[in-house]
């Protein structure tokens, strides 16, 4: 039987699809559905058309780098698919997406809200509290991640490991 | 009332909607001004440090990893 230890290209892969798929939770939700906030909304207010249109343009840029960290997971993903040495675990990939939308929550949290605040999740009077619960939110995922992660270290089943292969049809007459 | 602004409505739409009306020039002169750099790397900057994350990720169980841990742990 073979025995799958390298969790690590299922991580991989799971740590950038759940950028990905962190990252466009904040970018259609949080920009385009409730228009909290946009990639420059505090440098630049969408407050007239032309800076409606200028933060329509680096929203544009941020998709298009949060398309490509999903591309790029996906591409590992299938790649991890294919290898006899990599447990196909659920616990390991779904702690891997969550430890990936974590890491972008916070590492965008700290970066972008609080040290060069280039926008805020909700501006206003209590702008402050949602960029900390942001951030918490991030920390969180993070450490359900990490735990999701760690239960899966006993997987050891390959893809398709589990699986019998379908038995070829037997002629009945 | 709402046919007689209807025209008006869709000439509106569709000259902030084209991409060289003076609005959308204007818009791109200015991502396009000296701080586009500046910019990028503040919207880039959280994906390049998960990137890096998830390639040091990759080590995780690969046998040279487990021989380090295992020699570590003896």
């Amino acid at each position: 039987m073979t025995t799958a230890r390298h969790q690590g290209a299922l991580v991989s892969a799971g740590i950038l699809l759940g950028t990905g798929m962190g990252g466009f939770v904040d970018g259609i939700l949080l920009h385009q559905i409730l228009q909290w906030h946009n990639m420059l909304s505090s440098v630049r207010p969408p407050v007239d058309l032309v800076s409606m249109k200028y933060n329509m343009v680096w929203d544009g840029l941020f998709h298009a780098f949060t398309w490509t960290a999903t591309a790029l997971g996906l591409s590992k993903l299938w790649r991890a698919g294919a290898r006899s040495d990599v447990p196909w675990s659920g616990r390991t990939f779904a702690g891997s997406l969550l430890l990936g939308w974590g890491l972008f929550n916070t590492i965008e949290g700290v970066v972008d809200h609080q040290i060069l605040g280039v926008h805020h999740v909700h501006p206003g009077a209590s702008e402050l509290a949602w960029d900390l619960g942001f951030i918490g939110l991030g920390v969180l995922l993070i450490a359900c991640g990490w735990a999701g992660i760690r239960a899966g270290r006993t997987d050891s089943t390959p893809r398709g490991g589990g699986v019998a292969p379908e038995a070829p049809a037997s002629p009945t007459s | 009332m709402a046919l007689a602004s209807a025209p008006h409505l869709l000439i509106a739409s569709v000259s902030s909607a084209c991409p060289s009306c003076p609005v959308g020039r204007a818009a791109r002169q200015d991502v396009f001004d000296q701080d586009f750099g500046t910019n990028l790397m503040i919207a880039l900057f959280p994906f390049l440090v998960i990137g890096l994350v998830s390639r040091a990720a990759e080590r995780i169980g690969r046998p040279a990893a487990r021989r380090e841990r295992e020699e570590v742990e003896a």
